[in-house]
C-alpha cells in the first residue's frame, strides 16, 4: 500500500466516523492524531471487511465516552445507559461507518461488503500481528468524546 | 397510528420510537425479520408503516418486504427500508420489491421524522 493511498483510506475512514458522530449525537469530533502505538479503548467494536484486501475495521473508546455517545443518539441520560446499550451502540458506529466508507471508497480492490460487528471490552488491549501489515490509525476528540478509529488491511 | 421497528440494533430502535413519539405515533418493536413477521401476523390493521433494517440476522429486511408484498393482508402497508446499503443497487431492488421509500444510516432526528410524514402523509392518510 502506498503512502498516498494509506493517507487516502485514512481521510475516508476517520472521516465516515466524525459524520456518522455527528450526524447521530450532534457531537463535532477533529482528527487529532495518527496513532503510532497499537492501543485501544476499554470497548472496542469490531467487524471484518470483506473484500478483495481482507481487512478489520476497529472503533474503540472509553466506557464513559460510550455512554456519551448512546446518551446524545438516545436522550437516556448518562447514568441510565447500561451495559447493553454501549454495546449495541459500538456495533451501530461501526455499522454506519462501515456503511458510509463504502459511499466514499474510490479503490475496488479495497471496496468491500458489510459483515456483522461485535465487541470486545478490557483494559491495555493491545494488537499484535503475525507480519507487517498496513494499519490505519487516527484519534478523533470533541469536547465531550474521544474516538479511535483502526482499519488492518492484510 | 402505529409503527413497527424492525432492526437488531436496539440503539437505532430507540431512536425511531422517539420520533414516532414526537409524531404522536405508538410504536412496536421487533428485533429481526421473524418477529417482524410474528407481530404483523398479530396486529397488521393497527400498523402504518414498516420500518426495516436491510442487514439483520436470521431474515434480511429484504426478505421481510418480499413476503409482506406477497400476503394479501400485509401488502397493502408501506415499507421504509433502513440501512447503511446505501448503494443504488439496494435502494433500485427494495423499490422494485414495492418499498414505499428509503432511509440511509446515518440520519438525523429530523430527516426521519420527514420521511416518516412521506410515508404516511401529514395526516397520516394510510
Amino acid at each position: 500500500m502506498t503512502i498516498d493511498l494509506k493517507e487516502e483510506l485514512c481521510a475516508v475512514f476517520a472521516g465516515a466516523l466524525a459524520e456518522v458522530v455527528s450526524t447521530t449525537t450532534g457531537l463535532a469530533l477533529d482528527m487529532v492524531s495518527t496513532m503510532q502505538d497499537d492501543g485501544f479503548g476499554e470497548m472496542v467494536g469490531i467487524m471484518n471487511l470483506n473484500s478483495k484486501n481482507r481487512g478489520l475495521i476497529f472503533i474503540s473508546a472509553e466506557e464513559e465516552d460510550v455512554r456519551m455517545l448512546y446518551s446524545c443518539m438516545t436522550g437516556v441520560p448518562v447514568e441510565q445507559v447500561g451495559e447493553d446499550d454501549m454495546s449495541d451502540t459500538l456495533c451501530e458506529l461501526v455499522n454506519m461507518t462501515a456503511g458510509s466508507v463504502k459511499l466514499r471508497i474510490k479503490d475496488p480492490d479495497y471496496m468491500f461488503s458489510l459483515s456483522s460487528p461485535f465487541v470486545i471490552r478490557g483494559t491495555d488491549i493491545s494488537m499484535v500481528t503475525k507480519k507487517r501489515v498496513p494499519v490505519i490509525s487516527r484519534m478523533l476528540r470533541g469536547e465531550k468524546i474521544a474516538v479511535k478509529i483502526k482499519v488492518v488491511y492484510s | 397510528m402505529k409503527l413497527l421497528i424492525v432492526d437488531d440494533s436496539a440503539v437505532i430502535r430507540k431512536v425511531i420510537k422517539a420520533a414516532a413519539g414526537v409524531l404522536s405515533m405508538e410504536a412496536e418493536e421487533a428485533q429481526d425479520g421473524i418477529e417482524a413477521l410474528e407481530k404483523l401476523a398479530e396486529c397488521h390493521r393497527e400498523i402504518s408503516l414498516v420500518l426495516l433494517d436491510w442487514n439483520m440476522p436470521e431474515m434480511s429486511g429484504y426478505d421481510v418486504l418480499v413476503e409482506m408484498k406477497k400476503n394479501e393482508k400485509y401488502k397493502d402497508i408501506p415499507v421504509m427500508m433502513v440501512t447503511t446499503e446505501s448503494q443504488k443497487t439496494s435502494i433500485v431492488a427494495a423499490i422494485r420489491a414495492g418499498a414505499a421509500n428509503y432511509l440511509t444510516k446515518p440520519f438525523t432526528t429530523e430527516e426521519l421524522e420527514l420521511k416518516i410524514i412521506e410515508c404516511i402523509g401529514e395526516e397520516g392518510d394510510y
